[in-house]
């Protein structure tokens, strides 16, 4: 929780419990502890992905339907920018990373302004992709790049031992995607005019359900020979 | 709380547990103020079956937008509401979550409280919306393409089951043969209207059931749908063109008798005043006339009852109905809520007791 100049509580669990049983309460717990009621909220963002499915969707509900009952703004931040935002070396490129399963990473390059104000630039779009191969893509800018992400937990050593001292890890402290980050990307996101209804809060999934793949495989396979 | 005197009690109703999305305001748990569904037949029929992911996606797109026009329809205003139920499970998980997140985070905004409803249970209460006699104790059937159960409810708090599904949900059986017979999805109401057509003792397929003490009140139907799979693989290998009409007649028939004769034989049984069928299988026509015509004969003056199809498959109004006696009761549910795939129906007395 932000308001204009400070960050007045944040509260993270990291532990093996569903987020769906855990959000709530712990809302509820900052909002108690802060002395805020729910009613001054004025605005909601949410990490809107990519991530895992079900945790999206937890987190993109929740956000909805608290702005539907506040009648409040609510806007969804990209969870890879949220993550290379609270990088602030000028000029680094900043690679946020997190495990997409299947062999896969969702990930994004981005580029820290060196001037004034310093914001982040895009320089390789999110997606799902395979680690190898984007490993290389990264190796090329042959630029020192710092990692964030909860995907250095499986994939850390791996980075470190293809791109040698390019590869900048934190400790894991600084790898998880924190809701303070999010809150910020969120009202700069308002401020710059993005849609704020909960309506066009979608989730980011930046991959398509399994199984509409594979129907579309089967369709092109008939296609192909009928 | 100065809230339990409020009156009327408008409940709002959300479901979200497989792939209809929908929420209702039911005033005092009987009467409709509105019942708006979003369903997502469509979209799955292309796969032969709802795909959970798919489900999850499209419930969260349309969820929010589906409560701001229940709310429209009942001309009511967040603030007039009693409380915010929602269904757990049993269902998909995955689309469970939507509903049950929004709702836990809709009653928070509103501070109204919260209540959770099981999915099952709330189709039988499907009948206490059309203004049926409801006599207590009284025997339910609730079946569909997710669940197949038998309760029993001795009062206005007390659900008990006395049987279930240990396989295939009937409603699934009709999917899975429907599909084998190249007919399209949901298969029930095609075997329905195709059934009406042919012979129903055209041939003998195996009917489950399961005589021991214990499960006598349950069901199996895994074994029919096999039967009536491999009855189309040999006839294919044949080379003969199966009687679809027949087909689906006999099948249809083996369902509907083991789903009557164990309804009537628990309502016997249990000294039962009423006999409510629920679920989207309660809007076969078969089932319905067979259940009334055994009825009739086995226990006269006995009513059966069953709602109006639109209420038969998976709705919102059901959830809030079924809300209503917990609300009276001041059984609320705490933030941490979650969703259950596996939730038993009847898994505990509506008292808070067991
Ligand atoms: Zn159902």
């Amino acid at each position: 929780m932000i308001d204009d100049e400070a960050l007045l509580a944040e509260f993270t669990l990291n532990i093996r419990k569903t987020h769906s049983e855990r959000l709530m309460p712990l809302i509820d717990a900052m909002l108690k502890e802060s002395g805020i009621e729910r009613e001054q909220l004025e605005a909601v963002a949410v990490a809107a992905g990519p991530g895992s499915f079900t945790g999206i969707r937890i987190g993109v509900s929740t956000a909805r339907a608290l702005a539907q009952g506040l009648s409040i703004p609510a806007v969804g931040v990209s969870t890879l920018q949220a993550l290379a935002e609270a990088v602030p070396s000028p000029g680094a490129f900043i690679c946020p990373l997190l495990d997409a399963r299947r062999h896969e990473v969702y990930s994004a390059l981005y580029r820290r302004e060196s001037l004034p104000p310093r914001a982040l630039e895009m320089v390789i779009p999110p997606a799902a992709v395979e680690l190898g191969p984007f490993v290389q893509r990264l190796k090329s800018y042959g630029k020192p790049i710092v990692f964030v992400g909860e995907g250095l937990n499986s994939y850390g050593s791996y980075i470190s031992e293809a791109l040698g001292e390019m590869a900048v890890l934190p400790q894991a402290p600084q790898r998880a995607c924190r809701a303070a980050w999010v809150a910020l990307c969120g009202r700069r996101l308002l401020a710059q005019g993005h849609p704020s209804s909960f309506h066009e809060l979608l989730p980011q999934y930046l991959r398509r359900p399994e199984a509409e793949l594979r129907l579309e495989e089967r369709k092109k396979r008939d296609a192909q020979c009928p | 709380m100065s809230r339990l005197l409020k009156t009327p009690v408008y409940i709002l109703g959300i479901e979200s547990s497989c792939d209809e999305t929908a929420a209702a305001v039911v005033e005092d748990g009987r009467r409709i103020c509105s019942n708006v569904i979003s369903s997502q037949v469509k979209l799955h029929a292309a796969y032969g079956g709802v795909v959970p992911e798919i489900a999850s996606r499209r419930h969260l797109e349309q969820i929010n937008l589906i409560i701001e026009q229940a709310l429209a329809e009942a001309r009511l205003k967040l603030g007039d509401l009693s409380a915010v139920a929602v269904s757990n499970g049993p269902g998909l998980v995955g689309a469970l979550l939507v509903g049950v997140s929004t709702a836990k985070a809709l009653a928070y905004a509103a501070r109204l409280p919260l209540i959770a409803v099981n999915h099952v249970e709330a189709h039988l209460y499907a009948n206490f919306l059309t203004g049926a006699g409801i006599r207590y104790p009284l025997v339910a059937l609730i079946a569909s393409g997710g669940h197949t159960n038998l309760l029993l409810m001795t009062g206005p708090d007390e659900i008990l089951s006395l049987g279930q599904t240990r396989d295939d949900a009937a409603g699934e059986a009709f999917d899975k043969v429907a599909r084998a017979m190249g007919l399209g999805y949901p298969g029930g109401p095609i075997i329905d209207r195709m059934a009406a057509q042919g012979n129903p003792a055209a041939f003998d397929f195996p009917r489950a059931y399961l005589d021991e003490e214990e499960g006598r009140f349950d069901f199996s139907f895994s074994g029919l749908k096999s039967a009536v799979i491999n009855h189309l693989h040999h006839l294919r290998q044949k080379g003969e063109a199966p009687k679809p009409a027949d087909l689906a007649a006999s099948f249809q028939e083996a369902v509907v008798r083991v789903l009557v004769d164990k309804t009537i034989n628990a309502a016997r049984e249990h000294n039962a005043a009423c006999v409510l069928l629920a679920g989207g299988v309660a809007a076969n026509s078969r089932l319905r006339f067979l259940m009334r015509e055994e009825l009739m004969r086995a226990l006269p003056g006995v009513p059966l009852y069953f709602p109006p199809p639109e209420l038969c498959t998976d709705n919102a109004a059901m959830v809030a109905a079924a809300a209503y006696p917990l609300y009276r009761r001041g059984i609320f549910a705490p933030l941490n809520l979650n969703a259950h795939a596996g939730l038993p129906a009847a898994h505990r007395l509506l008292n808070g007791q067991g």
